[in-house]
């Protein structure tokens, strides 16, 4: 995954769209933790699930 | 006082020898002689206790059973509602909220069985890290080094039992916030199965990982305290229906028939030798000699993070939006960064989960028990921002919870036990079982703090 699509301009209107403003104080640290999320996150992503068998385990009892 | 055991204490409340009141308020002098010097509490809750106190001693003085707890002060982590008070779960924010209406159902089955409330205490914002370094109400100092942290995010109620101020307390663990704390102070800590405890009327941060439970000093007091708090309750939705399965009794069962594994691969690779060879020396008295892989362990990790980063940040998106400079900020960015995750990131993680967890329930065919370090290594400094483990420099507060967060990614119970102290700094282990065996959990710590291979070391400078 390239963690550098996550830049500034991304950041501002992924913010935009959550309704959240973004403070230039705020930013670096909001793109590290979002590149170092992704980075993490590839791990999971990689890894090939049954689309049928592998359910997702929380279960709806109404 | 101080570093006496909760059965001792409600043993000599209920024969008539200690008055609880006079209990209580000798508990309240400890507590206010030695809270400053680690910030463990709060808020003291003296007039509700003393006329809980009150009640309890004239219970036996009227003939009646007051609970197998009687007398005995506990504390809760500040996510924990408690009537009369604000849930603060270490914020700033929620002192907006109102005051709470009624007590979390485990404070009243605690004060049923006698156990007199005495205060909150402190933890990380929202439950949000490993280190209670809380910039709203300071951090909470480790009782055996206040240079160190104690642990998060139940930093206060680690303290608070290992300190000796209260031989219980009560804490919530999302990714390792009973295990971590309980390892670097010390203490023992029980981290339940995933909906044995009921959560309602505490403050959320994950609901796919929230679990609440007890830290004491003994096995024999954790299991008491966790016998009185279990029980079906419809409030939360995930509460296991069905009556409670009382463990105390079965303590003395040792291990007669159980198979005993460590765990091998990612837990060995991810913690530091000196807590490997603690581990490695409490598995070899319990004849351990079989070690396990649990599979995928390091990408259970990283989903775990995954789930805890989306489901944690939409929990406060309405004041991420309206006021994110009130969050504490060591974890406002974060918080801010997490509201932009993929969903289908969030969902893969939830359906790998299901893969790992039927895969571990393979594991759970062939052994009963494992064992692993509950912490890569003893507390980092307050104010420590990275920190090294088998010379890698990492993150210091994300990464406490390595040992931790694949295990509780599938609600398995754990109870961690103290096996040592590397520099003068205690160190913890878990026993990890299958769903719903805490009762294995429980024997297993009984077997090695009887064998004195894990015990509660009280900290060099207590009175």
């Amino acid at each position: 995954m390239d963690t550098e699509l996550i830049d500034e301009a991304f950041v501002r209107r992924a913010a935009a769209l959550q309704g959240i403003e973004i403070t230039p104080e705020q930013m670096p640290g909001v793109i590290g933790n979002l590149r170092r999320t992704a980075q993490i996150a590839a791990a999971v992503n990689a890894f090939t699930l049954d689309p049928v068998a592998d359910e997702s385990g929380p279960v709806w009892r109404p | 006082m101080g570093f006496e055991s909760a059965l001792d204490v409600a043993a000599k409340v209920r024969s008539g020898q200690v008055k609880a009141v006079a209990h209580v308020a000798a508990a309240f002098e400890t507590i206010k002689a030695r809270n400053p010097g680690l910030n463990a509490f709060v808020s003291l809750t003296e007039s509700r206790a003393l006329a809980e106190a009150k009640a309890v001693d004239e219970q036996v003085a009227a003939g009646r059973d007051p609970g197998p707890l009687a007398g005995v002060p506990f504390a809760v982590k500040n996510l924990f509602d408690v009537k009369g008070l604000t849930t603060l779960a270490g914020s700033k924010i929620n002192r907006d909220l109102p005051l709470a209406t009624a007590d979390s159902p485990l404070i009243s089955r605690l004060n049923a069985a006698g156990a007199v409330l005495v205060g909150t205490l402190n933890m990380d914002e929202y439950a949000y890290g490993f280190t209670t370094e809380n910039t709203h109400y300071g951090p909470t100092r480790n009782p055996h080094n206040p240079e160190h942290i104690a642990g998060g995010s139940s930093g206060g109620s680690a303290a608070a039992v290992a300190g000796g101020l209260v031989p219980i307390t009560l804490g919530s663990d999302t990714n390792g916030s009973i295990r971590v704390p309980s390892s670097l102070c010390g203490i023992f800590g029980l981290k339940p199965t995933y909906g044995r405890l009921t959560r309602a009327r505490s403050f959320p941060f994950v609901a796919s990982f929230d679990h609440l439970g007890p830290f004491c000093r003994s096995t024999a007091d954790l299991a008491a305290s966790y016998d009185a708090m279990q029980g079906p309750d419809l409030q939360d939705p995930v509460c296991r229906p069905g009556p409670a399965e009382p463990v105390s009794g079965k303590l003395g069962l040792g291990l007669e028939g159980l198979r005993l594994a460590r765990a091998g691969g990612y837990f060995e690779e991810s913690a530091e030798k000196a807590v490997l060879d603690l581990v490695k020396h409490a598995s070899a008295a319990l004849g351990v000699t079989r070690v396990v892989e649990i599979p995928e362990a390091g990408r259970a990790r990283a989903a775990a993070f995954v789930i805890t980063a989306t489901e944690g940040s939409q929990l406060h998106l309405g004041n991420l939006r309206k006021r994110a400079a009130d969050f504490e900020p060591l974890i406002r960015d974060r918080l801010l960064a997490n509201t932009m995750i993929p969903a289908a990131w969030y969902v893969q993680a939830q359906r790998f989960r299901r893969w790992y967890y039927t895969e571990v329930m393979k594991l759970f065919r062939d052994v009963d028990v494992i064992l692993a370090p509950a912490t890569p290594r003893t507390a980092t400094k307050i104010g420590q921002d990275m920190m090294t483990i088998n010379g890698v420099e990492m993150l210091s507060r994300p990464n406490m919870g390595l040992m931790t967060q694949p295990i509780s990614f599938i609600g398995l119970p754990v109870v961690a036990v103290p096996v040592g102290m590397i520099d003068g700094l205690p160190v913890g282990m878990q026993v990890i079982c299958a769903p719903w065996r805490e009762d294995l959990c429980l024997r297993v710590s009984a077997v090695l703090e009887k064998m004195g291979v894990a015990r509660f070391t009280p900290p060099k400078e207590s009175p």
